[in-house]
């Protein structure tokens, strides 16, 4: 390996053999350029796709009301469903739900001000347990609590751009009276969310005072709960049943009726593209090392002709005392060094390209839920050295058997 | 140095087989030099390549320096030739990326002889040719005798006991080929077996013996004038 005049002899002949060489070599690199480009690309749709899932929990069930698309014990089709408080209590009671919320959404269009200050901020009521659920981050003071809610009090807790936007400081902010929509609420928490900005331009309201200001009755918009961590999918999906058949009993619409009250199950959407990204992931390795084999069998080509090319030159050194493992050798390092060479450049390049499309994304803002970050593990650069190493021996070992086989008369005659 | 036992060797043709050395004897004592001359198809060149271990033969018994060469391994082989034999082509086969002295090291570097060794040691050997201030010289800078006496130096630095020449001079004019020639016989005097194929009769003049060989059958004796091309 550290032969000083095999690699002498292995880089005049690439070298006296320039285009031959550059020609093969852009065969292999491309075929690395294509599967770091391909992998890369398939983590930034994959992160982009985690990122919104980081923006509420996981193991999340979302749950809607809508009308009913079946008839059921003479009841007609098209009847709507409304949710009410007493749905959220008794959600809140089922076996394997951690935490759970009702939202309540005040309508129609506001500006929240304060003092002399006044914008269109998003404004949610909601339970204590929508902190768990949406993720939220506390930075300054606290979220709703239990209280706010049977006490009606009048609270809000406000987004960091919220903060921003009215105080000098998120702590200047704690104490002071907003008015949303006729109503005066008292900041008590800032908080942060990994959801980006809209997220963090949001009010959160004590459900309960939200529906009293705002004539809601007890009605809710929505429901929405986390199941325990070590539930598994399929035990999801059991819950996810039970909840159904417990709100088609209430509401009495058949309980094959998807449309009356939507369940939209994160676990399992979760897995969903869990699993997508894996077939995603499996497709690419596979058109990866076909274009790899592709470029494996160039060299091999290329190292046939070079062996040809040779014969003579092969002749002398076994006449010259030159025994098989010399010439094997010899020819496989070779072919491992355009291999891995040219490998090394499209690795290079690829992640290069990576690198400059993730920068652009970044400054021109352009990072959104589909694609952020693309890259490939330092494990997977490795992984793809070694295979081009082992793709170089393996492409040499043809030519390099062809070279050992050489009889030295009949190359010497050539 | 050399013993032939009724060697034979055909090769598989078109048609069928072509005897080309039938039932050869031969015997080449230590230090001798001898030329093997022969008309082309006489089977002089496959007498040289099975004196050389690079071809086989398929009946009868030849032994080097009292050693049964015969059904060799492809790296047994190797190692005989780099031990026991140093060759000399018509056409010089440098290898044309290494320079004169790293040509002459190269029967070194198949016996794992460190480089810096092997080079001051192919040093010496083109001060015997007298190529010394040529060493760093590529193959195509070198004129035809300069290449063919780094050849010949290449030919001995792994201290053989016999040199196979196959027309040495035959790429060379003659004042040339004369120079080459003493060179030999310079070599020979250091009691190394000398063994050069040839068809040029004032070079085979040039050695102690003549092995005359016709139609794959070594003839003794006979008339000169019967092997004029």
């Amino acid at each position: 390996m550290f032969d000083l005049d095999r690699w002498q002899e292995i880089l005049s002949v690439l070298w006296m053999n320039k285009l031959r060489t550059v020609i093969t070599g852009t065969s292999v690199a491309w075929a690395i350029f294509m599967m770091v480009f391909l992998m890369g690309g398939g983590n930034g749709l994959q992160n982009g796709v985690e990122f919104m899932f980081k923006d509420d929990a996981v193991n999340s069930f979302w749950i809607f009301p809508d009308a009913t698309s079946k008839p059921w014990k003479g009841l007609p089709v098209g009847r709507e469903i409304q949710l009410e408080n007493e749905d959220h209590d008794r959600l809140a009671t089922f076996e394997g739900v951690e935490h759970s919320s009702g939202r309540f959404n005040i309508g129609g269009s506001f500006n929240v001000k304060y003092k002399e200050k006044a914008q269109a901020f998003s404004v949610r009521a909601v339970h204590p347990g929508h902190l768990e659920i949406e993720r939220t981050k506390m930075t300054h003071g606290r979220f709703i609590t239990e209280q706010d809610n049977e006490e009606l009090r009048k609270v809000a807790v406000i987004g960091k751009l919220v903060s921003e936007e009215f105080f000098a400081s998120p702590e200047a902010g704690l104490g002071e009276w907003i008015d949303i929509k006729g109503g005066i609420y008292k900041v008590v928490g800032v908080f942060e969310d990994d959801g980006g900005d809209r997220e963090m331009q949001m009010i959160y309201l004590p459900v309960k005072t939200a529906q009293m200001a705002n004539n809601g009755g007890d009605q809710l918009d929505q429901l929405m709960l986390t199941v325990d961590e070590d539930m598994s999918v399929a035990e999801t999906v059991v819950l996810e049943d039970k909840i159904r058949k417990d709100f088609a009993r209430k509401f009495k619409y058949d309980p094959e009726d998807q449309r009356a009250v939507s369940i939209r199950n994160g676990i399992e959407n979760f897995q969903r593209f869990q699993t997508l990204f894996f077939g995603i992931k499996v497709i690419i390795t596979f058109t990866g090392l076909l274009t790899l084999l592709a470029g494996v069998i160039a060299v091999s080509n290329i190292m046939l002709i070079t062996v040809k090319e040779r014969t003579k030159e092969i002749g002398v050194k076994k006449a010259l005392g030159a025994k098989p493992m010399h010439i094997i050798g010899s020819i496989i390092q070779e072919s491992i060094f355009i291999t891995l060479t040219s490998g090394y450049i499209g690795l290079v390049a690829g992640v290069a390209l990576m690198w400059a499309a993730d920068t652009a994304l970044k400054a021109a803002n352009m990072e959104n839920q589909f694609f952020r970050n693309p890259e490939i593990s330092w494990q997977m650069a490795v992984a793809s050295l070694i295979l081009l190493i082992i793709a170089g021996a393996l492409g040499g070992l043809i030519p390099a058997w062809k070279a050992a086989k050489i009889s030295p008369v009949e190359a010497m005659s050539a | 140095m050399i013993s032939l036992r009724k060697i034979n060797k055909s090769y598989k043709t078109g048609q069928g087989k072509l005897h080309v050395l039938k039932d050869v004897d031969l015997e080449i004592g230590k230090g001798e030099l001898v030329s093997i001359m022969g008309s082309s198809g006489s089977g002089k060149s496959t007498l040289l390549n099975i004196l050389g271990i690079l071809d086989t033969y398929d009946t009868g018994d030849y032994y080097l320096d009292n050693q049964l060469i015969k059904n060799l391994s492809d790296t047994a082989a190797a190692e005989y030739r780099n031990k026991f034999l140093g060759f000399v082509f018509q056409s010089f086969n440098l290898l044309s990326f290494k320079n004169a002295q790293e040509n002459v090291a190269l029967p070194l570097y198949y016996q794992n002889v460190s480089r810096k060794e092997r080079n001051a040691i192919a040093l010496d050997y083109l001060d015997m040719v007298g190529l010394k201030e040529w060493y760093h010289h590529m193959p195509n800078q070198l004129s035809g005798g300069q290449k063919q006496r780094v050849a010949i130096a290449r030919a001995l630095i792994s201290k053989p006991k016999v040199v196979l020449a196959d027309e040495p001079t035959g790429a060379l004019d003659s004042k040339t080929s004369y120079e080459v020639m003493n060179l030999f016989k310079k070599v020979n005097e250091q009691g190394i077996t000398v063994i050069i194929v040839t068809h040029e009769h004032d070079i085979s003049r040039l050695c102690d013996r003549a092995i005359r060989l016709k139609d794959g059958v070594i003839h003794k004796g006979e008339d000169e004038s019967a092997f004029t091309s």
